[in-house]
């Protein structure tokens, strides 16, 4: 899976997640980090959740405690993928 | 009728009234773990032993963090069996920093006095730290290692009057409030919900399932207690599987026939947007007859779309959306809507409503307001709406909703000058606007400030002082509120500033929010010094400040002195997604 594709793919989960702040995430790229993007909780584990389903996998949860960038996302989902 | 005085003795005695029923335990990955009620009873008779190994003794508070359900429910039980009162607490969440949940954990500790922490092995690391800040704290104990003891507990006699655990809510930061939950309020409120609100009944095959927390009251007491020791089994799903796959409530739901579920109007929402056409065509809900809804706000638009999507394709019953109104202070539950009865809304005259807080019909063409039916309280218990004097008021008048009967907690935990604020004279004071209409209660809004988002209930001062903090705010002069949202409330920040780069600026502030509280702001409202409301005496005035921006009007009246910077500033003026626009959008429909 190419960088754009996976960038796209997390794209398309926050727009899922917060519809109302589709203009904050236009530019995001794999150095964003988490924390810049300004989600809830349940809006970040909404959007795992919504990658998990697109990439038909589940991702593991200590994983998921170790990521703050997008480039360590993508990593889970090229793993997972 | 409950037979249990207390829920010590219940603990002791489920297993032998209804020895063939079992709860369910999921894990993350979905594998169920079964208990039978005798096997709980064994389970936590082997971790009460544990506890006082440790040096326990009735009265004595120890906080639990467990992720781990079954862990959780088994220490907790653990503990109510030798009087030790537990104290459960939320986990930290995954993702983002953990210092102001760590402040959090310590403060309640402190507050509490407790003298041990139980946690889950993988959290100890990062509690750790936050064990030498509490004095009171003599151990620390992974929940795993409890289960490994030999040897009977020796029981205290524990009476109905006696403590039973703490439930810290809503109360702000720096000063935590624990609600006393006492056995006779527990066993009186567990009645309530079960036998006479939800009708619920070991020989009805009645199932319960639940994504809730297990450290907060609608998920703890509503699912894990008062079914308990009434024989309903019930099937629990980690919250974070739930938020991460919200299928798998609805799965669970149609694999093991359950009959009775609760969740916050957001989850709803959630679940209607998340679920795929090929999963409803697999389910059958016929079995689900009641869909409880409470802790935040009932939209009669969600509850009216969900019960449409899932009747059409799941044959959900018609009749099971069940509004509830409750709060910790009430133990739980203070009101259900009839089992039998499809759920019901008010349209109300809004200009009538708005100006004189009484309900009239609307006429035609004219704007009206939705309010949802919470039903009737519970035999041997009232709520009334009063006015600021403490006077009841006739039905169809808005005031302060008030409720009486034996569910009502005793007080805060250590807290007269809160207990007495919030307890008076026979009378829990909600800090809940709204009005009783052929006898039921309708919950339109509050008289305190608090903000609840997805069921987190947040006091508007915690996010004020953090906003203050950054550079370019003008000290004092923030105020945070709701907005109605889409699936739940929202958050909204108006500042004062005299910044230039206010793109900067807002940023600043959604950045510290997320760091420091987890919190997303749905819109920061930057305003020229001088223009949000306040008091002569120089008070914010929040609610004010809200009906302004839902008005559109926030920045341009009644500014005390206008700025020279005025002409500069631009301000965002997004339309509010307000009451109004939502009753009239419902009438289009």
């Amino acid at each position: 899976m190419t960088d754009e594709t996976i960038v796209g793919l997390i794209q398309e989960a926050l727009f899922e997640v917060a519809p109302n702040r589709t203009e904050a995430f236009k530019n995001i790229t794999l150095e964003t980090t988490i924390e810049s993007l300004s989600l809830d909780s349940i809006a970040t584990m909404e959007m795992v959740g919504f990658l998990e389903d697109k990439v038909e996998t589940a991702f593991p949860d200590e994983k998921l405690a170790t990521v703050t960038t997008l480039n360590d996302l993508a990593t889970l989902v090229r793993e997972n993928a | 009728m409950s037979q249990f005085d207390t829920l010590a003795q219940a603990i002791a005695q489920v297993g032998q009234v209804w020895p063939g029923k079992t709860n369910v335990f999921q894990d993350m990955d979905g594998v169920e773990t079964e208990y039978t009620f005798p096997q709980i009873e064994r389970d936590t008779a082997t971790r009460a032993a544990a506890l006082q190994a440790l040096g326990l003794k009735k009265g004595d508070r120890i906080g639990l963090i467990i992720i781990e359900p079954e862990d959780f429910v088994l220490t907790f039980y653990a503990a109510i069996r030798i009087g030790v009162v537990p104290v459960p607490m939320y986990p930290p969440l995954s993702f983002g920093s953990l210092d102001a949940y760590a402040d959090r954990t310590a403060r309640v500790l402190t507050a509490c006095g407790a003298k041990a922490l139980i946690a889950s092995t993988r959290l100890k690391n990062i509690l750790f730290s936050q064990v030498d800040k509490v004095p009171s704290i003599e151990r620390f104990v992974a929940a795993e290692e409890l289960s490994h003891a030999t040897g009977e507990p020796d029981y205290p006699e524990i009476t109905e009057d006696d403590i039973c655990f703490l439930q810290y809510t809503s109360g702000s930061t720096s000063d935590p409030k624990g609600v006393i939950v006492t056995h006779k309020s527990l066993i009186a409120n567990c009645r309530g919900i079960i036998t006479e609100g939800l009708e619920l009944s070991p020989e009805n095959n009645d199932r319960g399932i639940s994504w809730l927390p297990l450290y907060h009251d609608m998920g703890l007491i509503g699912f894990v207690i008062a079914p308990y020791i009434h024989g309903i089994p019930t099937v629990y799903i980690p919250t974070v599987r739930f938020i991460r796959r919200p299928s798998a409530w609805l799965d669970a739901i149609h694999r093991h026939r359950g009959t009775v579920t609760f969740a916050p109007n957001f989850a709803y929402a959630l679940a209607m947007k998340r679920v795929k056409k090929s999963q409803m065509e697999e389910w059958d809900l016929s079995c689900l007859k009641i869909c409880g809804c409470g802790a935040e706000p009932i939209q009669g638009e969600t509850m009216r779309a969900f019960t449409k999507l899932f009747n059409e394709n799941c044959d959900l019953p018609l009749t099971s959306v069940l509004p509830a109104y409750g709060m910790a202070e009430a133990t739980l539950a203070m009101s259900f809507k009839p089992i039998d009865d499809e759920f019901k809304t008010n349209f109300v005259d809004a200009e009538t409503f708005e100006n004189d807080k009484s309900v009239a019909l609307p006429e035609q063409g004219k704007t009206f307001i939705e309010h949802v039916s919470c039903g009737r309280p519970f035999p041997g218990h009232r709520v009334v709406a009063m006015d600021t004097n403490a006077n009841i008021l006739a039905e169809g008048q808005e005031g302060e909703l008030c409720f009486s009967g034996p569910s009502v907690a005793p007080g805060y935990w250590e807290n007269p000058e809160a207990t007495a604020k919030t307890f008076r004279d026979g009378w829990l004071h909600t800090g809940d606007l709204g009005y009783i209409h052929e006898g039921e209660v309708y919950v339109t809004g509050r008289l305190k400030d608090l903000i609840i988002l997805n069921g987190r209930n947040l006091h508007p001062q915690s996010i004020e002082w953090e906003v203050a903090e950054i550079q370019g705010v003008r000290r004092g002069n923030v105020v945070a509120f709701s907005r109605p949202g889409g699936r739940s409330e929202e958050l909204v920040v108006a500042l004062e500033t005299r910044a230039q780069d206010l793109d900067n600026l807002k940023a600043a502030v959604r950045a510290r929010l997320q760091k420091e509280m987890g919190l997303t702001v749905a819109e920061i409202v930057a305003l020229v010094p001088g223009t949000l409301p306040k008091t002569s005496s120089g008070k914010l005035q929040r609610a004010k400040a809200r009906q302004q921006y839902l008005n559109n009007s926030l920045g341009k009246e009644g500014a005390r002195t206008v700025g020279a910077n005025a002409g500069r500033v631009t301000l965002a003026r997004h339309v509010a997604r307000s009451l109004w626009s939502r009753a009239k959008a419902a009438v289009r429909n």
